[in-house]
């Protein structure tokens, strides 16, 4: 269970968010919703430990984030940064390996049971047979599905991802979103960052809406993502209408 | 990557410099043929006059065992270098590592300080050149960070550039100048038995330090966040392989003076053979870089009647590479 109470973030003087508070429970998804800059990276930053809060604080599973140490941080929580073009072209296993070194010493190397755990959560998310080959030569929606595998090979309970879906054409969209669905329905807790409302409305049970540096609504995502809300974050009319039993985003026409 | 191109490295490696390390024995103003090598080596043969022995155990041997340990250290630093900036550019030299340790043992010199002072003074003066750059270019991040950190250690190794030269100005032109001068060409000519016993505890330790870290370095290729949502101690580990790397490079400048590229193109020829992983990386690139500085010693020393300083052979091979690096590097974003 985390428990975010009072939450203040930003840096130093410059307040992005103020006073956010929500419990999820296992199996919970978190959507935020926001343009770039918003502040979505610093929330997530705050959250996961990486940036001391400047008010409240992150509870899970009873225990303060900020007294953590980063082994004990990586244990419960996994971070699925955006994709991005790596430097150096490790292999697909051995990036998803990486997800172990919290367990790994200083001096020590992955064993056989870490080796096991990676391969696994590559299987997990159905890319077994990508093993092999450099992180440089998959495709975009390959890298994030590896990066979620990297999560999974981590072991924590709550996963953070920031824009899971961004620059991923249509087919790795819906990979990646199927697959945040499947680990919601292995109880995991999701938070997730998205440019896209209908995938908050798809998968999410809660949604943050920043914009500009402040919070603009947390709740349900029925109660959140109302036709004002939605179209005050993104400055152009749109309403949220039920078709074929599933609610989506669609603009306003004259 | 797979194994057989690792053990092929690693074999190709051990052959390459055992062959030219018996070349090197050999050749010279005083060439020894290879039974009269064999006979000095392991028979203490007396029919053979005593400067043979001479030769082979106080001129030799201590400069072919010098310019594999330096080539080693060199080019391990700048493996851990490349890999913990995320960076395949930097090295000692492009850090400022090189010229900052040099300005700390040319003022140890200027000062007719101890040896040990002058490599501590390396070591420290490397240290404090590379927080210098690694603080600029933090600041900078408007820049691509590739080009910046490079700028970066260029204009550091300017300004340290300028205090060596003052330094050299206010030298005793007599006993101190030519000792500076000679020493900052780079060469491994007057390296000796003492130069090795006194060097190899701190270079060996250095690579040591980083072997024993070689998986997790792995991980400081990673965007900071990342590795520490990961569970990494980020500023520990790096400034952990930082002290080891400018320990293995601030040594090999005290005792050889600036031998530059070697850190440089080295671990990238042996990233292209073995992969980025340092398990792999960190035994290739100190092999090959061992033989390539012994390579380029007894090159320098043999193919012309007056000795060419190992650093102008690197130069000539370092620079074409460097710029091939340049062309082929992908835009980090």
């Amino acid at each position: 269970m985390l428990d975010v109470e009072g939450l203040s973030f930003g840096y130093g003087a410059r307040v992005v968010g103020e006073g956010v508070a929500f419990t999820l429970m296992r199996g919970e998804v978190l959507a935020v919703l926001g343009g770039n800059g918003c502040g979505k990276t610093t929330f997530f930053r705050t959250l996961l430990g990486l940036l001391p809060a400047l008010a409240g604080k992150v509870v899970i599973d009873g225990l303060d984030v900020a007294r953590m140490s980063p082994q004990g941080r990586a244990r419960r929580f996994a971070y699925v940064p955006q994709q991005h073009a790596a430097p150096f072209a490790f292999t697909v296993t051995d990036a998803v390996l990486m997800g172990r070194a919290a367990d790994v010493g200083w001096f020590a190397q992955p064993t056989a049971d870490d080796r096991l755990l990676a391969a696994e959560a590559l299987e997990r998310v159905g890319i077994g047979q990508l093993g092999r080959r450099p992180m440089t030569e998959i495709s975009g929606g390959e890298r994030q599905l590896a990066l979620i595998a990297r999560a999974l090979a981590q072991g924590a309970g709550v996963l953070v991802l920031d824009e899971p879906t961004a620059n991923l054409d249509y087919g790795n969209k819906l990979r990646v979103l199927r697959e945040i669905e499947r680990l919601r329905g292995e109880g995991r807790t999701i938070l997730f960052s998205t440019h896209d409302p209908d995938h908050a409305l798809a998968h999410a049970d809660r949604a943050l809406l920043m914009a500009d540096g402040r919070v603009l609504a947390l709740a349900a995502v029925a109660d959140a993502l109302t036709d004002e809300a939605l179209s005050a974050l993104y400055k152009v009319p749109v309403r949220v209408t039920e078709v074929a039993g599933v609610r989506r985003v669609f603009p306003v026409t004259r | 990557m797979n194994d057989s191109r690792y053990a092929g490295a690693i074999l190709f490696g051990l052959a390459a410099t055992s062959a030219l390390a018996i070349a090197a024995m050999t050749l010279g103003r005083f060439p020894i043929s290879l039974p009269d090598l064999w006979a000095v080596l392991w028979r203490d043969d007396a029919s053979l006059p005593a400067s043979y022995a001479q030769v082979v155990w106080n001129v030799r041997a201590p400069r072919v065992a010098g310019a594999l340990l330096v080539g080693a250290a060199l080019s391990s630093a700048g493996a851990a270098f490349q890999q913990m900036f995320r960076n395949p550019l930097v090295a000692p030299d492009t850090l400022g590592v090189s010229a900052g340790a040099a300005l700390g043992a040319v003022g140890a010199i200027f000062m007719g300080l101890s040896v040990v002072a002058i490599q501590a003074l390396a070591f420290l003066g490397g240290l404090a050149a590379v927080a210098l750059v690694w603080l600029i270019a933090s600041r900078l991040r408007a820049l691509d960070p590739l080009v910046t950190l490079i700028l970066t250690g260029i204009v550091v190794a300017g300004l340290i550039g300028a205090a060596i030269s003052l330094l050299k100005y206010l030298a005793d032109p007599y006993n101190q100048l030519p000792v500076i001068t000679f020493w900052l060409l780079g060469s491994l000519a007057s390296f000796g038995r003492q130069d090795f016993l006194a060097s190899f505890t701190p270079i060996a330790a250095a690579i040591v330090a980083l072997w024993l870290v070689r998986w997790r370095v792995n991980l400081l290729t990673l965007d900071d966040d990342e590795a520490r949502a990961l569970g990494i101690h980020v500023t520990a580990l790096r400034g952990y392989v930082v002290c080891a790397a400018t320990l293995a490079t601030a040594t090999a400048v005290a005792f050889s003076g600036i031998i530059g590229w070697v850190g440089l193109v080295v671990p990238h020829c042996a990233r292209l053979l073995v992969g980025p992983g340092f398990t792999r990386l960190l035994p290739v690139a100190a092999l090959l870089g061992a033989a390539f500085v012994l390579a380029v010693d007894t090159l320098g020393r043999t193919i012309a009647a007056i000795e060419i300083p190992p650093g102008v052979l690197t130069a000539l091979v370092g620079s074409p590479v460097f710029v091939y690096l340049l062309a082929r590097v992908r835009r980090s974003d």
